[in-house]
């Protein structure tokens, strides 16, 4: 069971029936009775010019001889093969500069319709019989039966009708770009490498700027050639390369990353979207906590455009002052025997450490000095702390860096 | 991309009036157009006419076609705005009316409201000779909505009907063609 809808349309959506040549060969007899070339704009350019030779044939006609001899004159155009008339009333007819830009062919065809068509030259006298009346109907006013004749070739004009263009500034590389166009024709933005974009009448063009150098927005004539209204430049941005290593540096016993910029100009730098003072094109950032982070630089360029980059880094673990987690204090390594948070040693930083003892919670050792680590003695009753148990450490740092905690706590077992 | 640079080429030469563009835009959509025109009118000769009075249409518009939507949507909706013309102009069959007293099936016989038919394939030859039964008003409206895609709306501005005379006549019209379909296969059967 299936609705009928989708019965029919399934069936036909691709229904195509077998090409037929003859349907061709009558289409194209029809089109070659609509004066094959001759676009509507031509024609009309050729009424006015059939109108204007008329007109001047009646007015020349009529300041000199009697209407009868008018009629005689007519008979013989229509009755004169082609080459013995238009070209030379052509000449005559006062439109003659308008007549300029049309080409030969459309000549051509203006010559067939008064020699040859029957229908064409029906036509004519009727026109000429309208413009008869006018001319005579407003003998004090001889002048607008000359201007409609001229004017239809000029209403052609495209330069001569109004077009609206906003001014527009220079723009960055890469930027969003939009224009609106609010004439009632088509206007085109040229882009330095010449691509053409069409902005339609009444609509915007929404682009991105990808061309250094000077766009224009114009239009385009009826031979396709640009004119240009509006121009402005697009600069191409400088560069801010963002360099970093792969790695955390802990040279100075602090997470630290140092991120290099290629600019001349001050830089903004932020750290996970947050603001940072400093302006240099060399920066160190402190990374204490596991997690990505991303570091920004961003500043204005001499064209006043704005140019960034960022570098991406992800902290694998916490930082805990680098301390290890286990001591011998008999052993014969003098590194092993004492514990001491590595990063106190490099870190000029003032601290207190304690150390518990977590089967009672007292706190068995307690320095302010690098140099003074826990070689395992419990301050309480001066003996060496059993083996093989977990002590909990704990430092509290006077001064800490920026976006760092002030505690941090740990376990260390001694061996 | 190829067939579209192929069009736009082709497309160019007819802006340039040259006789072999045209033709070959002719003879790229013509299997289609006319079976776009088959559809609404039931006359072959006719539509034939429509067809090239459509392409002169075309030719003449085509300057104003921008390549930003589909060509070929371009020129069906010119050809089935030439067919619904030549219907209009038709003084025998308004295409505004209501009731269609030319139609070849009794509408007021009871017809079931299912639209469901047991059929699962129906030949494109058949389903257009069945929709060439309908009334002009009944198949315009059928052809827009089911086949066209327009909606009830756009269809009321085009022809000039309210939207209610739309849906009203595009539920007739199934309901002819339920019919048309089921007599072609009970007299199959017999």
């Amino acid at each position: 069971m299936r609705n009928i809808e989708d019965l029919f349309k399934k069936s036909l959506k691709d229904h195509e029936l077998p090409y037929d040549k003859k349907a061709w060969s009558e289409l194209s007899k029809k089109l070659d009775t609509r004066n094959p070339g001759a676009s509507n704009g031509v024609k009309w350019i050729l009424g006015a010019a059939v109108i204007a030779v008329l007109v001047t044939t009646y007015l020349f006609v009529s300041s000199n001889e009697a209407s009868k001899e008018r009629q005689a004159e007519l008979t013989q155009i229509e009755d004169a093969p082609a080459d013995e008339i238009n070209n030379e009333d052509l000449i005559k007819a006062p439109l003659q500069s308008d007549l300029k830009s049309t080409d030969q062919k459309a000549d051509k065809e203006f010559d067939e319709e008064i020699c040859c068509g029957d229908e064409a030259i029906v036509e004519q006298n009727t026109i000429f019989e309208e413009r008869n009346v006018i001319s005579e109907a407003s003998t004090e006013l001889p002048q607008p039966v000359y201007r409609e004749v001229a004017i239809e070739p000029r209403a052609k004009d495209e330069t001569k009708s109004p077009l609206y263009f906003a001014k527009v500034k220079d723009y960055c590389l890469n930027s969003e770009f939009s224009y609106s166009n609010a004439n009632d024709k088509s206007i085109y933005l040229l882009s330095p490498s010449e691509n053409l974009e069409e902005i339609s009448a009444k609509e915007s063009l929404d682009i991105k700027l990808e061309e250094k150098g000077k766009y224009q927005i114009g239009t385009l004539n009826q031979d396709q050639e640009f004119k240009e209204f509006v121009t402005f430049m697009v600069h191409q941005s400088s560069v801010i390369q963002l360099t970093a290593k792969d790695y955390l540096d802990f040279e100075n016993g602090l997470p630290e990353l140092n991120v290099q910029a290629f600019s001349d100009h001050p830089l903004d730098w932020t750290l996970n979207g947050e603001k940072i003072a400093q302006k240099s094109n060399s920066e160190n950032f402190y990374l204490f906590d596991k997690g990505s982070y991303i570091i920004k630089a961003s500043t204005t360029d001499i064209n006043g455009c704005q140019i960034a980059d960022q570098v991406n880094f992800y902290v694998e673990k916490n930082y805990n002052l680098l301390a290890v987690n286990a001591f011998t204090p008999n052993s014969m390594d003098q590194r092993n025997t004492s514990f001491m948070p590595y990063a106190l040693t490099k870190r000029d930083a003032a601290f207190k450490m304690i150390i518990i003892d977590p089967s009672n919670g007292a706190v068995i050792f307690e320095t302010m000095n690098a140099d003074q680590p826990w070689t395992g003695i419990n301050k309480n009753t001066g003996e060496l702390v059993e083996d093989k148990k977990s002590y909990v450490w704990k430092v509290v740092l006077q001064n800490p860096e920026k976006g760092e905690s002030p505690e941090y706590m740990g376990t260390v077992i001694r061996l | 991309m190829e067939n579209i640079e192929k069009l736009k080429e082709i497309v160019e030469g007819c802006l340039q009036n040259k006789r072999r563009s045209q033709e070959a835009l002719f003879q790229m959509f013509y299997g289609k157009m006319l079976a776009v025109c088959m559809r609404y009118i039931s006359d072959q000769d006719t539509a034939q006419e429509v067809l090239q009075e459509g392409f002169i249409k075309i030719f003449d518009k085509l300057e104003v076609f921008d390549f930003k939507g589909s060509f070929e949507g371009w020129v069906r909706r010119i050809v089935v705005n030439t067919a619904i013309d030549s219907i209009r102009k038709a003084k025998r069959a308004p295409i505004l009316k209501d009731n269609d007293n030319d139609f070849k099936v009794e509408a007021s016989n009871e017809i079931e409201e299912n639209e469901k038919i047991e059929l699962i394939e129906l030949r494109a030859e058949k389903a257009v000779e069945a929709i060439q039964k309908l009334s002009p008003a009944y198949r315009t409206v059928f052809n827009l909505f089911v086949i066209e895609d327009y909606s009830h709306k756009e269809i009321a501005e085009m022809l000039g009907i309210s939207e209610g005379t739309s849906k009203s006549n595009l539920s007739k019209a199934k309901k002819n063609l339920k019919q048309i379909l089921t007599e072609e296969f009970s007299n199959l059967r017999e």
